[in-house]
């Protein structure tokens, strides 16, 4: 035996004798070797007046009594500068790129000679589409995700994740989904990238899964629509206000409430084998670097997103103008699909005109409402005097709006059921292309469409069937 | 996710006998007991005519070798054996270190694999989880060329009243018994001073606590003499503002999770503090190494302090 072959041999041989506990041996000396060269080669500076004040916070801010309050209303500060902080950039915005570009280009693409069908194509399909995400989807995310990223380089978010972990862990999630299904409220892709922070496999599918269940950004624009033009008509003018904005709220708490039902079911069920294990460091408060959080909040999530989207929503700009445009057999591709889909969407309590605007607007939500207003359009004829033409989407004023889906056969629950599903259906195919990437699994991918979609069925289904008969 | 195996997968019903009499014939060879038709029989719970056509069955193929009434295994068998005995201590390992298995279905789902694992499949799992010497259950994982330790550890029912034992290997079957055995924080590694031997009960000191173990479930566990285990706590007993320093961690802390605390720095000696709690008392925040970590309840109490 050569003395290479002896070594290995005893080297084979002593490593029993190390034991099944040599794991922890080699932790335990890693450990001290590593906090004896700390005391050797750093130096504290300051004194115990900062770890003093860091501790009164920390009290502050975890406490039952004073740190509920300071949770909601952060949530409600950052929300509300959201809301209203991007409502005059987005208008700005929207004037630009939809009411003066659009025409500008489509007036100079025809002069120039460019065929008719093409310039609808590019311009009223694809140009407008990808303008229209734009203007609706910057400015929120540019206001909401530098706001997240304050907060969490102050270290608040990780102290947000410890007071709430106690409710997510009954329903087998990690606290730190409270801020995943919170950026879920800014963009659900981002909320999905997000869960990047659960170091725990399960825990962080269960937040992928369930990231959708926060309304989005881009759903609010529906909800807020729907909770004005149709359930605050119904109320007494001066509840009107107060109807409005507290449906809209209850739907977003409804969501909450799916996230936390389905994230109770996945743990228990298909997620049960996945690993898991519980961590979470509360880092010390400090001042934010204002020049890094711009920068992680803008061009890593705000333009990711944002590029994402577009990218999606350009061809399927283009699908929406043809199939607006293609006829067959005397009527266009969009008819005979939503007269196809009219029989389910009944029974869900919405029309096949919403169902077949989910299936084309599945590259963003923020195109849902534009594109059922188009097709509206399309298939029962316009009662607006300056509707534009087929393939092209766009808004109109809440009285107008009222009138045109009434005399198309919207009735209220029609609005509550289109409320609903908004809330309850496959996310965008940017959330879904996210989800792909960051699972890498296809099976998660198509349980993160297929759960909110059968769900969204159920719930829509129920309530149309509930509403029917107490309406006789 | 590779190595994950389906109930539905099918696998040969003889060529899993003919490994679980393998098997056995390598427990009984390396306990130095003896085995025969009668004990392959029992072992794998089927007829003494079925358990014959197995043995003659791996007689023919070279495997095993019957003297009178005992049976051993030739060197072909020992081998084959080994790699069953390794394909399945390395998946238990894999399903305890990478995912949420749960501890009493290890065996059954090990069980199903081992017998569709190539011998190249095998050391690829094992170069994965970074070459385990024992698995979860405190057994040594036979190395690629087929070594193994002498067997340590005598059953627990002979150490007398007063003594102390570390538990070097519980049997994981019955799966009944082995829940028993593990929900009261009995498991590879767990130290204990046995109190009281009663007439159809034992009693023992396990970390924190005292418990009652049926005959039964103590005659499932194997032991080696060890120091007297020092008195602990849990670290959820701290109050706030309190220290301790960390003396052990609990057995039933295992894979990934007994990995977090170690990396956490959570070794014994460690200075660690009650700082504050969440506003639903659990998680609690502790002041470790100049770091403030937050530990759910269920992970604090598996946590032992120095009394």
């Amino acid at each position: 035996m050569s003395p290479t072959e002896e070594i290995l041999r005893d080297a084979e041989s002593a490593r029993w004798e190390l034991g099944p506990r040599f794991q922890d041996e080699v932790a335990a000396r890693v450990s001290e070797e590593a906090s004896h060269l700390a005391s050797r080669h750093m130096h504290r500076k300051g004194d115990g007046s900062r770890l003093r004040w860091q501790r009164g916070l920390d009290r502050i801010l975890t406490s039952r009594i004073t740190g509920i309050p300071a949770m909601a209303s952060i949530f409600a500060i950052v929300l509300w500068l959201t809301i209203e902080g991007s409502n005059v950039p987005s208008a700005m915005l929207a004037e630009l790129l939809v009411d003066t570009l659009h025409p500008w280009l489509k007036a100079h693409a025809l002069a120039l000679g460019m065929w008719p069908w093409l310039a609808g194509l590019l311009i009223d399909g694809m140009y407008l589409s990808g303008a229209w995400v734009v203007s609706v989807m910057l400015p929120p995310m540019a206001i909401f995700f530098p706001l997240f990223t304050l907060l969490e380089d102050f270290g608040y978010l990780p102290r947000v994740a410890f007071n709430l972990d106690r409710l997510f862990q009954k329903a087998g999630a990690h606290g730190k989904q409270a801020l995943t299904m919170t950026m879920g409220l800014g963009c659900n892709a981002a909320g999905v990238v997000a869960t990047r922070i659960i170091d725990s496999p399960r825990e962080r599918l269960i937040a992928i899964l369930t990231n959708n269940f926060s309304l989005c950004n881009g759903r609010w624009p529906t909800q807020i629509l729907m909770a004005t033009v149709f359930l605050g008509a119904v109320a007494p003018p001066a509840l009107a206000g107060v109807v409005a904005a507290g449906s809209v709220f209850c739907v977003a708490v409804l969501g909450f409430l799916f996230a936390f039902g389905s994230s109770w079911l996945l743990s228990r069920t298909v997620l049960k084998g996945e690993s898991s294990t519980f961590s979470l460091e509360l880092p010390p408060y400090r001042p934010p670097n204002l020049l890094r959080t711009m920068h992680t909040s803008l061009v890593d999530r705000t333009m990711i997103v944002l590029w994402r989207a577009v990218v999606f929503a350009v061809p399927a700009g283009a699908v929406i103008w043809l199939v607006a445009n293609v006829s067959v057999g005397g009527h266009s591709l969009a008819w005979w699909a939503i007269g196809a889909l009219d029989p389910l969407a009944w029974v869900m309590g919405l029309t096949g005109v919403i169902l077949f605007a989910y299936v084309i607007a599945i590259p963003a939500n923020e195109i849902v409402v534009p594109t059922i207003l188009m097709l509206t359009v399309l298939v029962s004829g316009s009662p607006v005097a300056d509707a534009p033409g087929a393939g092209v989407m766009f808004e109109a004023d809440n009285s107008t709006l009222h009138a045109m889906l009434v005399s198309a056969g919207w009735t209220t629950l029609t609005a509550v059921c289109l409320m609903l599903f908004s809330l309850l259906h496959n996310p965008c195919s940017t959330t879904l292309y996210t989800i792909q990437k960051e699972t890498g699994n296809w099976r998660w991918t198509t349980l993160s469409a297929t759960l909110p979609l059968a769900l969204g069925f159920l719930v829509c289904s129920s309530v149309a069937f509930v509403w029917r008969y107490l309406a006789g | 996710m590779p190595y994950r195996v389906g109930e539905s997968n099918a696998v040969d019903v003889l060529q899993v006998q003919a490994g679980d009499a393998l098997k056995h014939l390598h427990e009984s060879e390396y306990s130095q007991t003896s085995a025969t038709t009668a004990s392959v029989a029992g072992a794998l719970c089927i007829s003494l005519q079925r358990a014959g056509e197995i043995v003659g069955e791996l007689a023919r193929a070279g495997l095993a070798d019957s003297h009178g009434p005992a049976i051993q295994l030739t060197g072909a068998g020992r081998e084959e054996a080994r790699h069953l005995l390794r394909a399945h201590r390395l998946y238990e390992t894999y399903l305890a270190n990478e995912t949420g298995v749960a501890t009493e279905d290890w065996h059954r789902r090990a069980d199903l694999v081992e017998h569709t694992l190539s011998r190249q499949e095998v050391d690829a799992l094992s170069n994965r989880l970074g070459r385990p010497q024992y698995d979860p259950h405190g057994d040594p994982i036979p190395t690629r060329d087929g070594s193994l330790p002498p067997r340590r550890g005598r059953p627990l029912l002979e150490m007398p009243e007063g003594s102390s034992a570390e538990v070097v290997h519980l049997e994981d079957e019955p799966a009944s018994v082995y829940r028993q055995a593990a929900d009261a924080g009995i498991l590879a590694g767990a130290r204990m001073r046995i109190l009281r031997r009663g007439a159809d009960f034992l009693r023992v000191a396990v970390e924190d606590r005292q418990c009652q173990l049926p005959l039964a479930v103590a005659a499932a566990i194997q032991v080696e003499p060890c120091e007297a285990p020092p008195a602990v706590k849990p670290l959820s007993s701290l109050s706030r503002g309190e220290f301790g320093r960390i003396a052990s961690l609990s057995a039933t802390l295992i894979g990934g999770e007994r990995r977090r605390m170690l990396d956490l720095g959570l070794v014994p000696g460690t200075r660690i503090e009650r700082d504050f709690d969440s506003m639903f008392g659990s998680p609690t925040a502790y002041r470790v190494r100049g770091a403030v970590i937050a530990l759910r309840r269920e992970q604090a109490e598996r946590i032992f302090l120095e009394a």
